[in-house]
């Protein structure tokens, strides 16, 4: 951690997100938003007076607007909660990440409502606009804006030299001989409470499936599954198998997703914390950012955790079983290849 | 778990990978139907041949130790092993030391010029 001119604490050198991180998702949440309020605008002489805004879980119109009110509406809540993610983001010290959803947030409810009304081209009676596709061009839209937007943030980050110097204070290491080639593999603990949560947050998603299904709504109903797998997925990075070795640091889940990946010499050193709140400090279970913003990582479980120190990073905190273990292993491994 | 491999020790290395396995049986870090990594996962972690690994596995399954599971891999079937067999055989020694008049250090010595 360093300390600026002003003597607050500020993030370590490449965790601080430039202001152009914050800038170019607002202007690009702005551009969206204006381009959905045009596309609207352009095709004004074919829609009906009329014009469905919203559709019940059976896929019927249920809400009719003016055309004033359809733009005004569309250029608004394709932007207010995306600006509030985005700054959001910026005093959570998660400028990038949230910087990101926001514009593909904006994208999914612009190309939504947009194509929602373009489908009512040509309708003189709204109440037979159809809508089945809207969701998943916008889910579409929204990925690649998301995605577009994560990669050019991802340069803003600036690059610090390998890590070199001492172990931290209190890095134990392994008393083996220097020939002796050392792995530790396991798995993060994991909450009881975790399990509460997943029924909680999984119950109205498979009752909402459930219900469209049963009402014929096969769209919603399989964009509702789509999300279900999509938290299914996330969820699963808790049950990662985490590795120490030679290479770095590694938490591998589903066999193939790489949810954390530090190598070797980006690395200072490591020791095991107590007293870590995963709901206190990081506001959930799983691959976190502090409330504070001075540490992140895969937090599972309340107690004692790896606390991984890095060049030019903010500490990665894993809280996996025999943590001490892993963090010898780890000290042994830097020590080593710092000769 | 930790895993430990000394190329230039005498043993075999499949052997030392069944080693550290059991090893981490006897100290409570893996429990019965836990799962073993992937033999890949630990010959890279070692960058050791994938063969050695599997032997290893093979070696525990023989011995009981795990059962291997066509797509699930190994899995831990009993954690049985325990230090009373280890802890009977020390206690043997140190009685045989005290027949001869060595202490406990003198012991600890001989072990050392041995190991």
């Amino acid at each position: 951690m360093t300390t600026d001119k002003s003597g607050f604490a500020s993030l370590p050198k490449a965790d601080a997100a430039p202001p152009f991180a914050t800038w170019l998702p607002l202007v690009l949440v702005a551009v969206i938003s204006l381009g959905s309020v045009l596309a609207i605008w352009a095709v004004r002489d074919d829609l009906p007076t009329q014009i469905a805004r919203h559709w019940g879980a059976d896929g019927r119109p249920d809400g009719f607007s003016s055309l004033g009110s359809v733009l005004t509406m569309t250029g608004l809540l394709s932007a207010i909660i995306p600006v509030v993610l985005i700054v959001l983001g910026r005093a959570l010290k998660q400028a990038r990440i949230l910087g990101a959803f926001g514009v593909g947030m904006a994208g999914f409810l612009a190309t939504t409502m947009v194509v929602g009304t373009w489908a009512q081209r040509g309708l003189t009676d709204a109440s037979e606009a159809k809508d089945t596709v809207s969701l998943w061009i916008g889910l579409l839209a929204g990925a690649v804006l998301a995605g577009l937007t994560a990669l050019v943030l991802r340069r803003s980050r600036v690059a610090v030299p390998p890590a070199s110097g001492p172990l931290p204070d209190g890095a134990a290491t392994l008393d083996v001989p220097a020939s002796t080639r050392i792995a530790w593999t396991g798995r993060p603990r994991v909450d009881r409470t975790i399990w509460v949560f997943l029924g909680v947050a999984a119950t109205p998603l498979v009752v909402m499936i459930v219900v469209f299904a049963a009402l014929g709504n096969w769209s919603l109903a399989g964009f509702v599954a789509l999300a279900f797998l999509a938290v299914a997925v996330l969820v699963s990075s808790v049950f990662a198998r985490v590795s120490v070795d030679a290479r770095g640091v590694r938490a591998v889940g589903l066999g193939v997703i790489p949810w954390v990946n530090l190598p070797l010499d980006a690395i200072q050193g490591a020791t095991v914390v107590d007293g870590v709140s995963p709901l206190g400090d990081y506001g959930g279970y799983g691959l976190r950012t502090a409330f504070d913003g001075e540490s992140e990582g895969l937090v599972t479980s309340e107690g004692s955790a790896m606390r991984i120190t890095r060049a030019g990073r903010r500490p990665y905190l894993m809280t996996i079983a025999d943590a001490a273990g892993a963090a010898a292993t780890l000290n042994t491994l830097l020590m080593r290849q710092r000769g | 778990m930790l895993w430990r491999v000394d190329p230039s020790s005498g043993t075999p290395l499949f052997e030392q990978v069944a080693a550290s396995v059991r090893r981490a049986l006897l100290d409570g870090d893996l429990a019965v139907g836990e799962k073993l990594p992937a033999a890949r996962d630990v010959a890279e972690a070692l960058d050791v041949n994938i063969h050695t690994v599997l032997r290893a596995y093979q070696v525990l399954r023989d011995e009981g130790l795990v059962e291997l599971r066509r797509g699930r891999g190994a899995v831990v079937l009993a954690a049985d092993l325990d230090r009373t067999q280890l802890g009977a055989q020390v206690d043997r020694l140190l009685a045989e030391a005290k027949r001869l008049g060595l202490a406990s250090t003198d012991v600890i010595k001989l072990i050392e010029e041995r190991s």
